[in-house]
């Protein structure tokens, strides 16, 4: 079950990379064709905005031309990392000896990770007040709820391993 | 720690030498090498038992107190 686990994590961080390269180098030729009239395969341009179409997927990825592009791909980088992280994250329950400063890393890395989002929405809620725009509880939120939901849970679980590394060196240390 | 294990003159005066000890009490020689450098953390009376047989010692030949 841990090694299912472990495998199908694998293939969704490889599933969303390839998904995230594909994507960045798509919105970058789709610039292109837009600004040279060039002709790029799975891409088609609109007035403002391009459209991907992932092959295979049958996704179909909006592109827009202005700087809100950037916080897409800001975005798709974290869900990258994240992904990486968290087959990271699997992989310590694979192992055969769990309790290494090794594991730690990787879940203090995840833990932080976790985090993250809730800074991004304190950054957009701030932003939305010294503009003086209306502030609205939107889906996304919830997002970051969830986040923060397992950025818990990894905490409660990295002081267990915390304590479990403790034992193991005094055990590894009883001669 | 104020346990100070004193193994390595207990080795000396019986002129043994530490892979041979190691192999009599069968642990290994990094093991005994960690016990020697007082680095680990706790003794097994199992342990004990065999260095004071093979030695023909005491456990307080190889252990010592003193006050930090």
């Amino acid at each position: 079950m841990k090694q299912l686990a472990y495998i199908s994590s694998k293939l969704l961080f490889y599933i969303f990379s390839i998904l995230y390269i594909f994507i960045m180098v798509f919105s970058i030729l789709s610039y292109f064709e837009y600004k040279f009239d060039i002709q790029i395969p799975f891409v088609e341009v609109f007035e403002n905005h391009s459209k991907i179409k992932v092959p295979l997927l049958g996704l179909n990825i909006g592109v827009p031309f202005n700087y809100s592009i950037l916080i897409m791909w800001s975005a798709m980088s974290y869900y990258a990392v994240y992904f990486y992280s968290f087959k990271e994250f699997l992989k310590v329950f694979v192992k055969k000896k769990m309790f290494e400063t090794k594991s730690l890393k990787r879940l203090q890395l995840f833990l932080i990770l976790n985090v993250i989002p809730l800074i991004y929405i304190i950054i957009f809620i701030i932003s939305f007040l010294i503009r003086g725009a209306a502030f609205r509880l939107v889906d996304d939120y919830f997002i970051v709820f969830a986040h923060l939901v397992i950025a818990f849970l990894i905490y409660l679980y990295l002081d267990v391993l915390k304590k479990g590394k403790y034992i193991q060196e005094e055990n590894d240390l009883t001669i | 720690m104020p346990i100070i294990v004193t193994l390595d003159v207990m080795l000396a005066k019986r002129k043994m030498k530490s892979k041979d000890l190691a192999d009599i009490i069968g642990i290994t020689t990094a093991n005994l090498s960690i016990l020697k450098s007082g680095k680990a953390k706790a003794v097994r009376f199992s342990t004990l038992e065999a260095i004071c047989k093979a030695m023909d010692c005491q456990p307080s030949d190889i252990l010592e107190y003193v006050e930090d």
